[in-house]
């Protein structure tokens, strides 16, 4: 059943090399919809965690302000860990993981934190 | 009696546990209420099998998330009830009043089901009634039974640690490290977590004063421990101390007596003697004889387990 953020998530989808993509409570881990290949998009308790862990070792370390995005590459694949900030409430991650040889990451990370906020709307 | 109500009263007597109820009640596309009793207790509102909403005096509601955080302020969200009193239909009229996105609302609500779920399930095990539907504030299709297990077996996981089990975390009232505020790295939401801890506060307290959830409050409130901007209460409340009053179900009797159907948490709870304050003992459960030896009446592990699988629950009287 398809549910409003499976239906936001999924306009992400257009973007070239955009595999999978997932909606995730930053804090909780918990995931809240899922678009395209829910593997590549990444569990969603284990990105929230790993974002966690570097937002706290950065402020150990004296960096200011809050983390935005969180992207590791491998052979063939990026994942790209993105924050969504939100009027009210807790943040969220946007999780997406991309083709290596069909995405130009610069882009497709723009292209994906312009189009964040339209997932909630 | 309908042929649903006549179906769920079996399903309610042949289930072990709670989550089982549930599932079951998934199968048979149930529509209606599960109270549950005990402390805190909680209601589980049902619709076509899915968890719709959950509630519970142990964590905020989607609603109080909603209007605590300001994301909806009081005089509009009193409007859009009176301009749309069903309140399983409050959602829609607040997505097309433009006063929230569909898919955000969906985010709010969902959060608040799994919160409440393991609000719930840090508490002792209580039993349950099934009951007509009641309205509920509800966005999207709701959340299948076994994925609400799943996800509050994972958070207790998550969330057990030195301290012992998360119940007892809950417990906990922790106080700000002298000069806590003034040192950087902190994000903005661990700024304003450690804002309102005072030493007086438990995780609840603060998760209610926030407008946020529960479990987040938690994890938050163990990272800072972890950084040592918060350090746990050493002596002050008792630890027996509920964070919230015991729900009694209409009819029923004391909110921890034994159920029907007696599992090994409802045994231990028949044979556990009264509690007693201890003054000036400890309230930090990590340190306290409880760990070795815990109360009588509750599991020492998955203390409280209305949603875990491997728990038993209550009982079946609808």
């Amino acid at each position: 059943m398809t549910t409003a953020v499976d239906a936001s998530l999924a306009r992400l989808l257009d973007s070239p090399g955009i595999t999978g993509v997932a909606l995730v409570d930053a804090v909780t881990g918990l995931t809240y919809g899922v678009a395209g290949d829910a593997d590549e998009a990444g569990d969603g308790a284990e990105c929230a965690e790993f974002m966690a862990l570097i937002a706290e070792r950065l402020g150990r370390a004296g960096a200011e302000g809050e983390l935005e995005s969180v992207i590791t590459t491998s052979k063939r694949r990026h994942q790209v860990l993105l924050s969504v900030g939100r009027p009210a409430g807790d943040p969220l991650l946007l999780t997406a993981g991309m083709d290596r040889e069909r995405t130009n990451l610069a882009l497709a990370t723009r292209s994906l934190g312009d189009r964040a906020a339209e997932v909630l709307a | 009696m309908t042929t649903a109500e006549r179906s769920a009263r079996v399903t309610t007597a042949e289930a072990r546990n709670l989550p089982a109820l549930l599932q079951s009640l998934h199968e048979k596309d149930f529509t209606g209420t599960v109270r549950i009793s005990g402390s805190p207790g909680g209601t589980i509102h049902l619709r076509g099998g899915l968890i719709a909403a959950v509630e519970t005096p142990g964590a905020p509601t989607a609603t109080s998330a909603l209007l605590t955080s300001g994301r909806i302020d009081d005089e509009t969200w009193l409007a859009a009830c009176a301009a749309q009193r069903d309140t399983d239909r409050l959602g829609g009229h607040l997505v097309a009043a433009g006063l929230i996105g569909a898919a955000e609302l969906e985010v709010v609500c969902t959060a608040a089901v799994f919160d409440a779920a393991f609000a719930m399930a840090i508490g002792p095990p209580g039993g349950w009634t099934l009951d007509d539907p009641e309205p509920t504030l509800v966005a999207g299709a709701g959340v299948e039974p076994r994925r609400l297990t799943e996800e509050t077996t994972r958070r207790i996981t998550r969330l057990s640690g030195p301290w012992g089990a998360p119940g007892e975390l809950a417990r906990v009232r922790p106080v700000p490290v002298p000069d806590a505020g003034l040192r950087r790295g902190l994000s903005d939401r661990h700024r304003s977590v450690l804002a309102t801890v005072n030493g007086r506060r438990t995780a609840r307290d603060i998760a209610f004063t926030l407008g946020r959830g529960l479990y987040a409050v938690m994890l938050d409130l163990t990272r800072l421990e972890a950084q040592e901007f918060i350090r746990w209460e050493t002596g002050g409340a008792s630890e027996s101390r509920p964070s919230t009053a015991p729900r009694v179900l209409p009819g029923g009797g004391a909110p921890d007596r034994p159920p029907t159907r007696t599992g090994p948490a409802g045994s231990a709870a028949t044979a556990g003697p009264l509690p007693r304050r201890t003054p000036g003992g400890t309230a930090w459960p990590g340190r306290s004889p409880a760990r070795e030896s815990p109360r009588a009446g509750q599991d020492p592990v998955g203390e409280g387990d209305a949603l875990p699988a491997e728990t038993s629950g209550g009982h079946g009287d609808s």
